[in-house]
């Protein structure tokens, strides 16, 4: 499915999930009434806003053919920081929502640097590592609350999220200008090409002098930030922390980056698949919700969509192989 | 030399044991509540009623790790097998066909894990974590996000006797052990882990093998999901959320690798029980408990660390011995 040809013309580059998406959105519409409407969309965007901030930092890590497991727990922790900082202000003024976002910020920076040294440049197991920093931050964040649940934050803290401009929402607004600067950072800068390069093939790339090591530490550093500014967004938006807050995050951003087309074996799709792939999860779970199918039919619908979607890229991967082999022996 | 040598592989061999023993010995000196000559309470407590869980766990999840993979769908397979369980023992109102309906529920998520991965070479992560979401969503839609309650007979069939846990822990650690080590299956199975393309030339089926080691992992998890809800006396349908972290936790310290084939069963009981201690000496030296899943946290990173080490240490005696 990413293997039609690239720039073969916009409808060419869409890829099959992303029909088989654009497909069920059409079958919510038609089953739902207003399921299109402005107010409707408008809600589909805001839910979609956090999942794509997690998903950019995401698609970096799965174009390199590995997971970032962490961005549950580090969205976790880092909402849980700003929410006890906020809590333990009094007046809460300007400067001290600036803080609070920088201490979201730092605390998913911090988690993000800790996985790059020790995947990308100690070269440990990915999997591993970023395994351990969710227990860390889920378990970091249980501590801290005494595993309770922090909410009520002050209004101008929560405008980062609830805000409006120009009748858009604030947290729409926040993942348009995300969006803007990844798209620029995968697309036009040499750190996004170098990210495929390496999830195609890192003894190619090393040879070719990219500098596999710092790519990978810049990779894993991103994620973390962008899951601290996820946090950010949720926090403001959801006006409560807790030791559960992010609980899933991980999955559902894997979700929005297969959807989008982007193969878990790196190297292949992109951003701009990703950004298709969130607002879909988002539409489908508020399509569901809609129907009256409760969150517990949602998990397991995401990870059936999720199984299929890469059981159909494993067999056709697969298949096209066969194929070709078959045509080299034919002709020999 | 030789005999700094052999010091230093007895270290390097023995290492996940010294730290048992260490933790064992700092929580002894440390608090009296823990563990000492007069009181035995405390560890024969973790014995019996919370080491048989840390084993099994270990154990469900060392096992897929033989043969190159890894089962995160034990958190689901606990709460979906268990729940079904209490479900039909009061639809039927018989104990045993309780019970079998959840292995038979386990067996089924392991086999579709198994299927998933050997058959049609899904990566064992996503697989296996996807079938988690599917598996823990499904249990909550069958249960509508409530407990059940009753069911006297299967739980006096556990706790009539305060060391059942323990010594069913022990049946299924002994059969794994024997199965794993002593016979031709355990031999295949270790060579598909070692290397799947050169054991199926030499006539190994290694889809089989790796269905085998998934369903052996489900049955685990179901076993432990049961034995659960018989300690607890309710079932819950998101009884094991959190117990991936903890499984692999225990796994990881034990000295199991994901880089299959240097697995052993006895890395779960290690792993373990070092999970365990450290649970319990912590909450006796006075840390809350809220901060124990921390502690697993940082137990993962730890090992991950000190396999590092270890490999550093072996791959440098050869060095040694040249000189």
């Amino acid at each position: 499915m990413s293997g039609m040809n690239r720039g073969k013309g916009f409808i060419k580059g869409i890829s099959g999930s992303m029909w088989a998406g654009i497909g069920l959105i059409f079958l919510f519409a038609v089953v739902i009434e207003n399921y299109l409407g402005a107010r409707n969309v408008m809600n589909i965007l805001r839910n979609s806003s956090v999942l794509v901030v997690v998903a950019a930092g995401m698609t970096m890590i799965i174009l390199l053919g590995e997971i970032d497991m962490s961005v549950g727990g580090v969205i976790t922790i880092a909402a849980t920081s700003a929410g006890l900082y906020l809590q333990s202000v009094e007046t809460v003024t300007i400067g001290n929502v600036l803080l609070g976002v920088l201490i979201c910020a730092a605390v998913g920076l911090a988690f993000g640097i800790f996985n790059g040294y020790m995947i990308g440049i100690r070269k440990f197991n990915y999997w591993l590592v970023s395994f351990g920093s969710m227990s860390m931050g889920f378990g970091l964040a249980k501590g801290i609350t005494n595993g309770g649940v922090l909410s009520g934050f002050d209004t101008k803290f929560r405008w980062i999220s609830m805000g409006e401009v120009l009748g858009l929402s604030m947290c729409i607004v926040w993942a348009l200008l995300i969006c803007a600067a990844v798209l620029f950072l995968q697309y036009r800068t040499r750190f996004g090409l170098h990210l495929y390069a390496i999830g195609d093939s890192e003894a190619c790339a090393l040879n070719s002098g990219i500098n596999v090591r710092k790519t990978r530490f810049l990779a894993y550093a991103f994620s973390g930030l962008m899951a601290g500014l996820a946090a950010m967004l949720l926090l403001a938006r959801t006006n409560s922390a807790g030791a559960a807050v992010g609980e899933g995050y991980e999955f559902n951003a894997i979700a929005a980056v297969v959807v989008g087309g982007t193969a878990m074996d790196g190297g292949k799709g992109g951003f701009k698949g990703t950004i298709f792939g969130a607002v879909f999860i988002s539409a489908m779970k508020n399509g569901l919700q809609l129907i009256g199918l409760s969150n517990y039919w949602q998990q397991v619908l995401l990870g059936v969509v999720i199984i299929a979607i890469i059981l159909y890229d494993v067999i056709s991967t697969k298949l096209r192989v066969k194929k070709s082999l078959r045509r080299v022996y034919s002709d020999g | 030399m030789a005999d700094r040598f052999d010091v230093r592989s007895f270290l390097i061999k023995g290492a996940r044991v010294i730290v048992l023993i260490l933790l064992f010995v700092v929580f002894s000196a440390f608090t009296d509540s823990f563990f000492g000559l007069n009181n035995w309470t405390n560890v024969g407590n973790i014995l019996l009623q919370e080491a048989p869980f840390y084993i099994l766990l270990a154990l469900g999840m060392t096992i897929p790790m033989i043969v190159g993979g890894i089962d995160l769908s034990i958190e689901a397979n606990i709460s979906l097998s268990s729940f079904i369980c209490a479900m039909t023992i009061q639809a039927v109102g018989n104990t045993g066909a309780g019970i079998l309906t959840g292995l038979a529920v386990g067996l089924l998520m392991g086999f579709i894990n198994g299927v998933l991965i050997a058959r049609t070479g899904l990566p064992p992560f996503v697989a296996t974590y996807s079938m988690n979401w599917i598996g823990k969503g499904s249990a909550l839609v069958i249960s509508k996000g409530g407990q059940l309650n009753g069911f006297e007979n299967f739980r006096n069939l556990f706790n009539s006797w305060e060391g059942t846990y323990l010594l069913m822990a022990g049946i299924i650690l002994v059969m794994a052990w024997f199965l794993y080590t002593k016979t031709a299956f355990g031999r295949e199975t270790y060579s598909v882990g070692c290397n799947a393309v050169a054991a199926r030339i030499s006539g190994i089926n290694s889809t089989k093998i790796k269905i085998l080691a998934y369903m052996a992992s489900g049955f685990i998890g179901a076993m432990t999901g049961m034995m659960y809800v018989a300690k607890l006396g309710a079932a819950d349908p998101t009884l094991g959320n959190g117990f991936t972290i903890k499984a692999i936790a225990a796994t990881l310290i034990g000295g199991a690798s994901f880089r299959g084939a240097k697995s052993r069963v006895s890395n779960a009981l290690i792993g373990g029980l070092i999970v365990v201690i450290l649970n319990n000496g912590l909450i006796h030296i006075g840390v809350p408990g809220v901060w124990q899943d921390f502690a697993q946290g940082l137990i993962i990173i730890a090992a991950v660390l000190m396999e590092r080490m270890l490999e550093k240490l072996q791959t440098a005696e050869p060095k040694v011995r040249l000189q």
